[in-house]
């Protein structure tokens, strides 16, 4: 399928360079793993609108020298997108060496390449039913490039943590990443994510918190431990009765790789994204973890998971 | 049949990483994970996309103890797998080998 | 099984744990004991399988359910006769261990 071939009229009608008029003047700064996000260029409306749904994670910037990222919303031509309707907001993700590009339903959007410190989102709209969305999607691959620059990652699995340490669960879709998040809550565990969870590197270790807006049982809020330093790491699988056996390093080390969304797909990550994966598969204890999908995992699941 | 003067090198998109004694490769094209032994790790890193597998053979003779004969069918095949698993580019021999 | 067991030969079997390079007793299908070098071991369907060679047999014997080992055999095992199993293994470990899924 040709990046953007969806949803963009052709594939020339998305700038090179970061130009275009932004829509308003209007800023507001949002506190997201890798960042904090500047998003600029608003209208009053826009800014609105966002910093309601970014509201549990909003950030003061003071103008100040600080690291951030630069987010600008410009405007497009309406004919540079293509009719279409989607049931959920989905998009297109290409990179080379130059630039990351994304085009999905209504939007297009250019990330600077270099330390992917500046982004560009081009709308036909100021404000379509989506911007909520759109903004999300945009600072989530951020995220996930910053993350696996700067010595952590993004990863599609679920996260329990007890007695201060995190354990990671690993598995794809219908592995039971939802089911055994549930099933830890019973036990008394908190999870931090039972969708997507950041991984950043500390100087003694690892520590994980969760991705908002991900999964989260239809929670709002942001709640539960941040910043809890990595214990474990299991692939899920399905099985009659809870067993845990150790998990080989490379199963592991794939595991994690085929985990990390939008850099699994960029070839030029592919030597760093490898690096991290083997980095946390050796950091910690791996393990695979079979349970059954009904449950109850029972007090067992929480003593498996204190060692 | 690998050929083998063929000089042997990973494919571009192919990354390659050794841990302990195992191996990791990542195919980019499709995003498939591979795992290999420590042999295995090691004929990788004697891949080196100026070498021939005869050379290699030659290589991994020498730290291994054992003779030619005795590992050669055993490094082709190897070969081979990664060649069905897309990992590989070989350069028919006489040509220059660098990719 | 080459010039370290020649056939008919007797040979102390112990109950230890094998590892690749170790020589090994099998239980063959057909009742048989045979004496080979173990090159390694793999998971298929749950049930471990191991994969055995004579050192002097150009091809390594159909894999091995565990439930057939009688033992390890009691003779010594050169380091080179280690490595040498492993590369002999290194074809069969070529395996998949993750696809992509963002």
């Amino acid at each position: 399928m040709n990046f953007g071939a969806e949803f963009l009229s052709s594939r020339e009608v998305l700038p090179e360079e970061h130009v275009g008029e932004p829509w308003g003047e209007r800023e507001l700064g949002i506190a997201f793993p890798a960042g904090p996000y500047l998003v600029r260029g608003l209208t009053s409306g826009q800014e609105a609108r966002i910093a309601r749904h970014f509201a549990d994670v909003r950030a003061e910037l003071g103008g100040g020298p600080e690291a951030v990222v630069e987010v600008t919303l410009r405007r497009a031509e309406p004919a540079a997108f293509r009719e279409v309707r989607l049931l959920e907001y989905r998009f297109d993700v290409e990179s080379d060496e130059k630039a990351v590009r994304v085009a999905g339903w209504g939007f297009m959007a250019l990330l600077e390449p270099a330390d992917r410190r500046r982004a560009s989102i081009w709308m036909p709209e100021a404000e379509p039913e989506g911007l909520e969305a759109i903004v999300s999607n945009l600072v989530r691959v951020m995220a996930a490039y910053r993350l696996l620059a700067r010595g952590g990652a993004m990863l599609h699995c679920a996260c329990v943590a007890k007695a201060g340490r995190a354990h990671l669960l690993l598995g794809h879709s219908g592995a039971g990443k939802s089911t055994i998040s549930a099933l830890a809550v019973a036990e008394g565990m908190k999870v931090l994510s039972d969708d997507v969870n950041v991984v950043e590197r500390r100087e003694d270790g690892f520590v994980v918190s969760r991705m908002p807006f991900a999964g989260d049982f239809g929670r709002t809020r942001i709640e539960g431990p941040s910043n809890v330093p990595l214990a474990a790491i299991y692939r899920l699988e399905k099985g009659p009765t809870l067993r845990v056996r150790p998990l080989g390093r490379v199963e592991a080390a794939g595991l994690l790789v085929s985990c990390a969304p939008f850099v699994n797909v960029d070839p030029a990550c592919g030597e760093r994204l490898l690096s991290r994966a083997i980095d946390l598969a050796t950091a910690v204890p791996c393990r695979a973890l079979a349970f059954p999908k009904e449950g109850p995992v029972g007090p067992a699941f929480a003593e498996e998971v204190r060692r | 049949m690998i050929d083998p003067e063929a000089v042997l090198a990973l494919r571009k998109d192919v990354r390659f990483r050794r841990v302990a004694d195992e191996g990791v490769v990542l195919v980019q094209e499709d995003g498939r994970v591979l795992g290999v032994n420590d042999s295995g790790a090691r004929v990788l890193e004697l891949m080196d996309g100026r070498r021939t597998l005869r050379e290699i053979v030659d290589a991994l003779g020498r730290e291994v103890d054992a003779e030619k004969a005795a590992i050669e069918t055993d490094v082709a095949s190897f070969v081979a797998r990664l060649r069905e698993a897309g990992a590989l580019v070989e350069t028919a021999p006489g040509t220059s080998g660098a990719p | 099984m080459g010039s370290a067991l020649p056939d008919g030969s007797a040979v102390r079997v112990g109950a230890r744990r094998p590892w690749p390079g170790d020589v090994v007793v099998v239980r063959s299908r057909d009742g048989s004991l045979v004496a080979h070098r173990l090159l390694g071991a793999y998971r298929r369907d749950g049930r471990l399988r191991l994969v055995t060679r004579g050192d002097a047999v150009a091809r390594a014997d159909g894999p091995v359910c565990a439930s057939q080992l009688v033992g390890v055999a009691d003779v010594r095992v050169r380091a080179g006769a280690r490595a040498l199993a492993a590369v002999r293994f290194a074809a069969w470990t070529v395996r998949a261990v993750a696809r992509r899924w963002a």
